[in-house]
């Protein structure tokens, strides 16, 4: 097998354990990885992620429930803790800052941190301030620590006005920053009445918006 | 044509009965903040105390003419009683409790005492019943009906000991997730049945975050839990799952429940109709975002008599209202459902 078959294998091997949820199997076959000298970056991308993204489809097509999609995550987390410190140079390589959190009054988690693990797969900077997070919590953090985008997530229709009021206080004191929401209870529509730059419907998606939004904020600051 | 009673058309209808026109009640109802106002009855105290909770839960059908009355509406009642931390909101007329901490460390840590019913908000619910009870009986003749809602096993189960450990329970550890369900079951027969004693006239048990399990696991492990619940409460009964349950769906038939009150667009009528229609009552499903907080009136009207068209058996929000719904919307479900009779009656 040619080195780069072999490298092949092990990355799709590396995607299977995580969409099998094989937690046993996952730090071996990181540590497989390493020994082939595949690039770290590498296996995240094109091990782990790719086996994420393949989870949220089985979501999307309900074959799979919140039980699997947690227990994914879980291997996709353990690989992480692994191979991050090998990654070589920066791991924020989108070059953005991303301040997330499930807006107050909602304290359902599972989403937004699923979001979380993929944007920091996807080379973003994510600060994660949890759930029920409050307009001054996001203004505090984004004053002390600064940011390009936030992400904001409501599952519920009755937190829905803490998303706004969230994102008019950000407004209120900050001009540059970009808004990223999704969570079951927000439509495309209500995140464009909401004022929101980007709206994602799942974990794959908010990555890619993301990314787009990321590219602006780039070139606003090149122009 | 008989007309019959708002409470006997919902009976009836659960019953699988034909009416002869559409009913008119409209069973699950959050209340709005339009009501709160006219009502005198604000958030959190209206959540906690008897009287403003009943004026309130009135307000559905004396404000939102939907000929029927649903309380309580907060989801943490029970939690908070088992012992989860619960914070509210003093200076946000509109925001419900919060659930801020888990109850127990351990599925097989959960328990609670013969005292139960005494605790947190349930007295409150009970006293609130009687008082709508009476009200009902004195105004309205006793013709509108009393809609008791409880929250489901799984999503009780779920808080009390973290939703994470919960739903890896269900994979992981099936008998740790029984365990936890098993009790909590005990829990709604002994609330809902309550709640029936002091005025309900039918049980709603919303499980939202069954939503999050797969048809598989939805069948083996929780459909018995809710075959034990309906088992043990007489009254007729309706289950609100929200989201995408157009898989699961398929085996409510098979758990006593005699309506299911989907949530349209997370599974379409349509589908549903063809998959369990002719076993379940199919009840909703008016999107309470797109339609009747950012609708218009006439949008509201539009999609009420477009679910009937397509064979929803009674009409209701799709899932809680969001508090800001202008009462104009709130009132449109109920004129979609006039209009519809009228025009049948005139054919």
């Amino acid at each position: 097998m040619s080195d780069e078959n072999k490298a092949e294998e092990i990355l799709t091997r590396i995607a299977d354990i995580v969409i099998k949820y094989d937690e046993e199997s996952i730090d071996a076959a990181c540590k497989e990885a390493f020994d082939a000298g595949i690039d770290p970056n590498d296996v995240i991308l094109y091990g782990l992620a790719r086996g994420m993204q393949r989870v949220g489809i089985l979501y999307d097509g309900q074959e799979y429930g919140i039980p699997e999609v947690l227990l994914c995550a879980d291997v996709l987390n353990r690989g992480m803790n692994i191979l991050k410190p090998h990654v070589k140079g920066s791991a924020n390589s989108m070059n953005c800052k991303i301040v997330i959190g499930t807006v107050e009054g909602d304290i359902h988690s599972i989403g937004k941190n699923i979001v979380k693990l993929m944007l920091e797969v996807g080379g973003f900077e994510v600060v994660d301030l949890g759930e029920d997070v409050t307009p001054d919590h996001f203004v505090t953090e984004l004053k002390k620590n600064s940011g390009d985008i936030v992400a904001l997530s409501t599952m519920m229709t009755t937190t829905l006005m803490s998303m706004k009021k969230i994102i008019d206080e950000v407004n209120q004191n900050f001009t540059e920053i970009l808004f990223l929401v999704g969570g079951a209870s927000v439509t495309r529509d209500t995140a464009d009445k909401l004022g929101a730059d980007g709206f994602a419907v799942n974990a794959t998606e908010a990555v890619e918006e993301a990314k787009k939004m990321a590219l602006t904020i780039t070139r606003e600051q090149h122009l | 044509m008989t007309i019959y009673s708002p409470k006997e058309e919902l009976l009836k209808t659960l019953r699988g009965e034909k009416i002869g026109y559409f009913p008119r009640c409209i069973p699950l109802f959050t209340p709005v903040v339009d009501m709160m106002k006219a009502k005198d009855a604000y958030f959190p105290d209206a959540n906690y105390h008897a009287k403003p909770m009943a004026r309130l839960a009135l307000a559905a059908h004396e404000m939102g003419n939907w000929n029927s009355v649903m309380l309580p509406w907060a989801s943490t009642v029970e939690m908070e009683a088992l012992g989860c931390e619960v914070v509210n909101k003093v200076d946000d007329i509109a925001a419900y409790p919060q659930f801020k901490k888990k109850a127990f460390d351990d599925a097989y840590d959960i328990k609670f005492g013969k005292d139960i019913l005494k605790k947190g908000s349930f007295p409150a619910v009970f006293e609130a019943t009687k008082i709508v009870r009476d009200t009902i009986e004195d105004k309205y003749n006793g013709t509108i009906p009393i809609v008791s809602m409880f929250q489901g096993p799984f999503t009780i189960a779920s808080y009390i000991i973290g939703v994470n450990d919960m739903f890896k329970h269900m994979i992981r550890d099936i008998k740790r997730a029984e365990k936890a369900l098993d009790i909590v079951s005990d829990l709604n027969i002994l609330y809902g049945n309550k709640m029936l004693e002091c005025g309900g006239d039918i049980i709603v048990m919303s499980d939202p975050a069954a939503e999050g399990l797969t048809d598989k696991q939805f069948k083996n492990i929780l459909i018995p839990v809710y075959r034990k619940i309906t088992s043990s409460i007489k009254n007729k009964k309706i289950t609100h799952i929200c989201g995408r349950t157009g898989k699961i769906a398929q085996h409510l038939p098979e758990s006593g429940f005699d309506g299911f009150s989907f949530d349209y667009p997370g599974v379409s009528i349509d589908s549903l109709k063809e998959t369990i229609g002719d076993k379940i009552i199919l009840i909703g499903s008016v999107p309470t975002v797109t339609h009747m907080l950012e609708g218009s009136r006439e949008d509201v009207i539009d999609i009420s008599l477009k679910m009937i068209e397509k064979g929803a058996d009674i009409l209701s929000p799709s899932c809680g209202l969001p508090q800001y719904t202008p009462i104009e919307n709130v009132r449109a479900i109920a004129e979609a459902i006039r209009q519809w009779n009228s025009k049948k009656e005139s054919m």
